[in-house]
């Protein structure tokens, strides 16, 4: 059972502590185990604190988002392959993206959540950002595809080729 | 870049095919990545037209409803892709490539380079008999789950074949785990009828209602978990007795490990206890070492011409 006034500490990668309600932790697998695993009285307020490798920026945002979906259920639902659809993303999340700034700034920021999502195994906001991503690439040529993924092409004239043969029967 | 492959992989299963396809040639990260191409389903079909062509659902640019047509036997050496995981390797229904003269080298040969998932292959009397040829053939694919469509179960005894030369353990051995069994109606080439000779018809033998040995025979094998679709292992003109099921439930709870079987049976009126509770769970049968959970709810079927009894959903577990 998580008591909602229950704290945990949180200490970011550059130094800065964050105290949060249990109640938002509990959605972080991450989290979830390092206080299982140091073994603290459930009631201790705050517990001892739990080192995170996100910076505190990036924290603040994944709070932001944690605080807006904190009664969702757990464990967050395994979707199949027909289910899985970048579609669906709630108005709340849509904005709370938006919200970026500058195109390049929430570029940054988006990789920047979906990394900390990972790394605190939060499973509805890495499955929110991935959308987000996914959206952001499909439909674009490759090398508006690269262009959003900071990537460059490190292919040689005649491997494309082959792949280009490859991808034949599969283009409409 | 940085991203961990399992968050890459995240992000692809969200895009439809010709952005994945597009994604390939961004980086060879991606290429790695991306690569092998996951096919849900992949259904083969024996026609008469030969033509290399790809037929796309105008509704559903991403779902091809034929990717290529064929001769068949391959008159060359040919494979359909280098490497791919498929979801579903179906052998239609509707003119079946059955198992027979050398189709189980062709099909391997065509799908040498694939992992399947699950795989349903269909038999008819013809070729029931070479049963034992599709344990190396499941090997070769990876797959774990096959189904067995048989044809004309009502007339013929589809299932002895099942139940020699360790069969089930040849597919334990092969890696196969989960099993399901169908009755089928099969289109497209002239079967016999009603057997023609007592000897051979199934609804004259002195068979079980049910072959539940055969359940049980795949379940002491390793298999885990097996689905029974109607007209498959049921004798149609019988309805299983209380005594025969009480009898497998007993049996099952010999073995050892988890198994789970999801049934529709053909049952008489006495085979069930009157409903305890409203949640649909009939019978929970203890004792000191496991609990087997029978649940069942009623299964609306198309009426048949048969004696009294319920067609019901039968779903059993044992932990």
């Amino acid at each position: 059972r998580i008591y909602p006034l229950m704290r945990v500490t949180l200490t970011t990668s550059d130094g800065a502590s964050v105290t949060v309600s249990r109640q938002l932790t509990k959605h972080s697998g991450f989290i979830e185990k390092a206080i299982t695993d140091m073994a603290v009285d459930d009631n201790a307020v705050p517990l001892s604190a739990v080192a995170v490798d996100v910076d505190d920026a990036t924290l603040k945002l994944v709070i932001e988002w944690l605080t807006e979906h904190r009664d969702d259920a757990l464990p967050y639902p395994e979707k199949t392959d027909e289910e899985r659809r970048a579609d669906d993303i709630p108005a709340w999340d849509q904005a709370f993206v938006q919200k970026w700034d500058t195109k390049e700034d929430q570029q940054q920021t988006l990789y920047a959540v979906i990394t900390a999502a990972d790394k605190l195994d939060i499973k509805g906001l890495l499955d929110m950002t991935c959308k987000t991503l996914a959206n952001k690439i499909n439909g674009k040529t490759v090398e508006e595809m690269r262009e959003i993924l900071q990537l460059e092409c490190d292919f040689t004239e005649e491997e494309l080729a082959e792949i280009r043969k490859e991808n034949a029967w599969c283009e409409n | 870049d940085s991203f961990p492959p399992e968050v890459l992989e995240k992000i692809i299963a969200k895009l439809p095919q010709q952005s994945r396809v597009a994604l390939r040639m961004v980086s060879r990260r991606f290429n790695n990545i991306v690569q092998p191409f996951e096919l849900q389903t992949l259904t083969l079909q024996m026609d008469h037209a030969i033509r290399s062509s790809k037929i796309i659902d105008r509704d559903d640019p991403d779902k091809a409803t034929c990717f290529r047509r064929f001769a068949f036997p391959p008159t060359c050496n040919y494979s359909f892709f280098e490497s791919t995981k498929i979801g579903h390797l179906e052998i239609s229904k509707s003119n079946p490539i059955f198992i027979e003269d050398d189709n189980v080298e062709h099909l391997t040969a065509l799908l040498s380079g694939c992992a399947v998932e699950k795989v349903t292959l269909v038999f008819d009397i013809r070729t029931i008999a070479n049963l034992n040829k599709v344990p190396s053939f499941l090997s070769s694919l990876q797959a774990m789950h096959v189904v067995f469509a048989l044809e004309k179960t009502m007339h013929y005894d589809m299932i002895t074949p099942f139940l020699l030369d360790d069969f089930a353990a040849k597919l334990v051995s092969a890696g196969v785990r989960e099993v399901s069994f169908s009755g089928e109606h099969v289109n497209g080439r002239v079967q016999e009828g009603r057997p023609q000779t007592e000897d051979h018809a199934w609804h004259l033998c002195d068979s079980p209602a049910f072959s539940f040995d055969l359940l049980l025979n795949f379940f002491e094998a390793g298999i885990k978990n097996i689905t029974v679709y109607t007209k498959a292992l049921e004798h149609l003109s019988k309805d299983i007795s209380k005594e025969e099921f009480d009898s497998f439930l007993e049996n099952l709870d010999r073995l050892a490990g988890p198994v789970r079987a999801e049934l529709f049976l053909t049952r008489s009126s006495e085979l069930w206890d009157p409903p305890n509770s409203r949640d649909g769970r009939y019978k929970r049968y203890d004792n000191d070492r496991a609990i087997v959970h029978v649940t069942t709810s009623t299964v609306k079927v198309p009426p048949t011409p048969r004696p009294a009894g319920y067609r019901q959903h039968v779903t059993i577990e044992y932990k």
